[in-house]
């Protein structure tokens, strides 16, 4: 019955922002995937524009005949800059995916740690990035939701709330490689 | 009605404790040698070079490689500007180090600063990067040595 269940999950391949969404709300579903290179979220995340200016600063930090690098951009819709970002991400949700990145709807903020190595007059990008659902992000308001004294009260005390069941914390990993001639 | 005035005076609320007095970071605020949880330390020199000690190198870069890894490694550091840490908290500076490693890789490091009190805009200063997802709000901290 159990495994039954557990075929009926989408793959990490082919699983959508909104599947993810449902899934996490739902409480159903593995708590912990892993993406790579292919998976329809991690190529929707590789469109973000904040994964493309980290490109790009990583490209041009290679460009200065470095051998190879480690450094992380992260992307946060916390402060003063983030209220114009999670306008912008939430905007997909009155669009249907016109505006915006469906799948950083869905992730929010996350970390991008990445390693660039020079390779035979090419550059080859390796990437990481760990984002988790929980409730409290997601209830999170902007502004307001951000400030130290939230997370210290009222970010604590939904966590407590959903430490079983619907809307427990899941993990999404990201890792995967990228080649720039 | 009474939920309009609600959210009127948190937004009122929020804005005083927001502009409540403050002071900005500077410089010469880091000169010293900073201190995780861990034991890890950081040694920030006047003349912009910086000694990294322990340092957990998979909370700085969490690829397996760098499991169960000490960072130690000579570098320099920077007081930058425009740095947004995602926490609302009115500081937009942070300190930037790059260091060397032994097979000739660089590696960079952007620390953000938080305060004490209610906003945690106030000295004295820590610097710190996000665990894993911003949105988690868990901190790889180090403190000034006194």
């Amino acid at each position: 019955m159990l495994k039954l269940k557990r075929e009926n999950f989408p793959s990490n391949k082919e699983i959508t922002p909104w599947q993810l969404g449902v899934e996490w709300l739902s409480g159903s579903g593995p708590r912990h995937r892993d993406f790579t290179n292919g998976d329809l979220m991690t190529e929707m995340l590789r469109q973000h524009s904040h994964v493309q200016t980290t490109r790009d600063i990583i490209l041009s930090k290679m460009a200065l005949r470095q051998s190879s690098l480690e450094g992380s951009n992260s992307y946060k819709l916390g402060g003063i800059k983030g209220v114009g970002l999670y306008l912008k991400d939430y905007s997909t949700l009155l669009t249907g995916g016109l505006t915006g990145n469906l799948a950083v709807t869905y992730l929010g903020s996350y970390n991008l740690e990445y390693t660039a190595a020079a390779y035979n007059k090419s550059v080859v990008v390796s990437f990481n990035v760990e984002n988790t659902s929980t409730m409290q992000s997601a209830s999170r308001p902007p502004v307001l939701g951000y400030l130290p004294i939230w997370q210290q009260t009222a970010g604590k005390l939904i966590n407590e709330k959903f430490k079983t069941g619907w809307g427990l914390k899941l993990l999404n990993h990201f890792t995967g490689q990228k080649y720039y001639i | 009605m009474k939920t309009k005035l609600k959210y009127l005076l948190i937004t009122l609320l929020t804005i005083m404790l927001y502009s409540c007095g403050e002071t900005k970071p500077k410089q010469s605020d880091f000169i010293g040698t900073w201190k995780s949880s861990d034991k890890a330390s950081i040694k920030l020199n006047i003349n912009g070079t910086c000694t990294l000690k322990g340092v957990d190198h998979y909370k700085i870069s969490s690829f397996p490689k760098n499991k169960n890894k000490e960072l130690n490694a000579e570098g320099t550091w920077q007081f930058t500007e425009n740095i947004e840490s995602g926490i609302v908290d009115n500081i937009d500076n942070g300190i930037t180090i790059t260091y060397n490693l032994p097979e000739g890789t660089k590696g960079e490091i952007v620390f953000y600063i938080s305060g004490q009190g209610i906003n945690g805009n106030n000295p004295p200063w820590n610097i710190f990067i996000w665990e894993g997802d911003p949105d988690e709000m868990l901190k790889y901290e180090f403190i000034k040595n006194k």
